[in-house]
């Protein structure tokens, strides 16, 4: 074969790659954080997972299942200790149940700051259901790997009149699935508060999700909280009645 | 006459009984007046620690923030505050003014993190309000501008945190967004308020930058020339002056105060029971000794008959005797009560060892004084003399009955 028609296949597939490499530079840091968002906004969803929270050298292990339908959810833990404890999510309100007092208490103010359930998860962080995309303004700050996954870097920074609890988020977000497998959040003053990590990425449903969260408080030495989500199944049927206070006590 | 001189010789005779029961009912005038003095010197140290560290003894807020101050939030305040504080400082019988921004937080210091109510309060002109430079017990005061904080001293002791040492306030903005602040501890506090000792107090400045409401407070106290029990007109002042700067409501100590006024008022009723049960244990002593003298003298009752002493002279004797011996066991009481009282106002009792663990939901911490209330005092001589009088009636009656010809015979 003449060395010329190589040198041209060569260049040909050079600038197939370049144009491949191009097309997905170009997707814009909005593009990016929308995939993410509508790979993780769920409807209809019921997931089985378990939390090990790890503070001051011990472990302890809680079980739940919930359901959860866009900014609705509910929750029961069924682990031994906390078999019975519900929780409620309508939109940005958030109810517990308490089986031994038989009582209902609504989450809010200071309390929201609190972990859940002991857990470096804060209410906060579970009432956070909006699309990312509706309250940061993003930018695509480059590319990276974490662990063997390049990644894109995203910083994204509360929009102006907009109530968050993290002025400043930064987000690794895996190219090929478009799900974050790392995440740093910030305060106000640019003090970094907790870090999260995702991993055992899965396919369900035709989306790409992490099946495993670790949150790492980074103001509070040691203390960290895994989650694992052991069952997840998308398009199932949750009655209207589940999202709702008399649920609660049944 | 010849009663009263009849009654004083007969307690004379029998001196033992006179003063045994005599001692019953000084018991009860000094359990008394220890109790309202103790009662009087709480409820007045409570008063006055909620406003030398609190409330002011008047206070301006935005409107719809009092109802709900207890939560903390900040979606009411007042914009301009030190404009305001301006203001209301050049009106006529206004001794000081300071702004404060209080808010929830917690404080972390990377191995423990504790919910606490900070405060915000400006350097510059809270002096003119509150004590709490007197409450400073180490380190210095703070000043604007800075990153530091004072500590009450309960919470630095929970915290194992002491001066020098820095940690993290980690609070929510107006906008509800997590701040994390580190600050230093420049000294640390202790007084006669819990709320104080529980307390994490910053710059204002600083506070309102961290809350993303600069030049915000949620409350600015206001204090008079004439202390907090003649507060006068001062708060009509305020409010004809508030009213025209925007949505803002003016409340005073006595607003402030409700749980403890009620809790004083709870106090009160639990004082009348044990007021009442004191007084039966010294009405059946009174009865008993009258009871006995009768019945012991019975025979000098029959002697008093024979000579024409009529039954209601008896009567008026032995109740006399009664009312001799309320009036002998009342100034016992009294003389016993000042010594008490007078121990209770100037050495009082120390109870720091229980408020570490309970704080009654008073803001009074560590030692109890007591007050002298002299018409309480007096008032329990006067009613243990009047009440051993007419718990004498029954007895004295039935002594006076008794036939003569009777007990003469023996």
């Amino acid at each position: 074969m003449p060395r010329t028609r190589l040198h041209l296949i060569a260049l040909a597939l050079v600038l197939a790659l370049l144009s491949w490499a191009a097309a997905a530079q170009a997707l814009t840091a909005e593009e990016i954080l929308k995939k993410v968002d509508d790979n993780e906004y769920l409807e209809a969803a019921r997931l089985k997972a378990t939390l090990v929270i790890s503070s001051g050298g011990r472990d302890v292990t809680k079980t739940f299942v919930a359901l959860i339908d866009g900014d609705r959810s509910f929750a029961e833990f069924t682990n031994a200790r906390d078999r019975g404890t519900k929780y409620l999510k309508l939109g940005d309100e958030l109810w517990m149940f308490f089986p031994d007092a038989e009582d209902v208490v609504k989450i809010s103010g200071h309390l929201l700051r609190q972990g859940m359930m002991g857990s470096d998860f804060s209410y906060e962080d579970a009432l956070e259901s909006k699309k990312l995309t509706a309250l940061y303004q993003v930018k695509l700050a480059g590319e990276e790997k974490v662990g063997d996954r390049e990644c894109y870097v995203l910083e994204l920074t509360a929009k102006p009149g907009v109530e968050v609890a993290y002025a400043r988020r930064k987000q690794w977000i895996a190219k090929a699935e478009f799900v974050p497998v790392k995440e740093e959040l910030y305060a106000k003053s640019g003090k970094l508060m907790k870090v999260a990590t995702a991993g055992n990425l899965r396919r369900v449903g035709g989306r790409w999700f992490a099946m495993e969260a670790t949150m790492e408080n980074r103001l509070k030495k040691g203390s960290c909280t895994r989650m694992v989500i052991e069952e997840l199944e998308l398009g199932v049927n949750i009655p209207p009645q589940t999202f709702s206070r008399e649920a609660l006590h049944r | 006459m010849l009663e009263f001189r009849l009654a004083l010789r007969n307690l004379w005779r029998h001196k033992r009984r006179t003063i045994l029961t005599g001692v019953v009912v000084a018991f009860g005038v000094l359990l008394f007046s220890a109790f309202d003095s103790l009662l009087l010197g709480f409820e007045e140290d409570s008063l006055r620690n909620l406003v030398q560290y609190e409330s002011g003894e008047v206070s301006v807020h935005a409107r719809g923030h009092w109802e709900k101050r207890e939560e903390l939030l900040l979606d009411r305040t007042i914009p301009g505050a030190q404009q305001l504080a301006g203001r209301l400082r050049r009106l006529e019988g206004v001794r000081g003014v300071t702004p404060q921004l209080v808010f929830n937080a917690a404080v972390n210091t990377g191995a423990e993190e504790s919910p606490v109510k900070a405060i915000g309060t400006d350097p510059a002109s809270d002096e003119t309000v509150l004590n709490l430079r007197q409450a400073v017990k180490a380190g210095r005061y703070l000043r604007a501008g800075e990153n530091e904080a004072l500590l009450g001293r309960e919470l630095a002791k929970l915290m194992d945190l002491k001066v020098g040492d820095t940690f993290t306030l980690v609070l929510r903005t107006q906008r509800t967004t997590f701040e994390a602040l580190d600050l230093e501890v420049v000294g640390l506090l202790g007084s006669s308020s819990p709320a104080v000792n529980q307390g994490v107090y910053l710059p204002l400045d600083v506070a309102q930058e961290a809350t993303g409401l600069p030049g915000a407070a949620t409350q600015v106290l206001v204090r008079g020339e004439h202390g907090f029990h003649r507060l006068g007109g001062l708060p009509a002042r305020l409010r004809e002056e508030t009213q025209h700067i925007g949505d803002l409501e003016v409340k005073t100590w006595v607003d402030w105060s409700g749980d403890y006024l009620a809790h004083a008022q709870a106090d009160r009723q639990n004082m009348k029971v044990i007021l009442g049960i004191v007084g039966v244990i010294a009405a059946l002593g009174v009865v008993n000794s009258v009871l006995l003298a009768g019945m012991e003298r019975s025979r000098e009752i029959g002697t008093l008959k024979a000579l024409g002493m009529t039954e209601r002279q008896i009567t008026r004797l032995f109740m006399l005797e009664g009312m001799g011996i309320g009036l002998f066991g009342g100034l016992l009481g009294v003389i016993l009560s000042l010594g008490a009282v007078a121990y209770l106002t100037l050495v009082g009792i120390d109870y720091s060892q229980l408020t570490t663990e309970y704080d009654f939901g008073m803001a009074v911490e560590g030692l109890m004084r007591g007050v002298w209330n002299w018409p309480s005092i007096f008032g329990a001589w006067v009613f243990g003399a009047a009440f051993s009088f007419l718990v004498s009636y029954w007895p004295s009656r039935r002594s006076a009955r008794l036939d003569p010809a009777v007990v003469l015979r023996g």
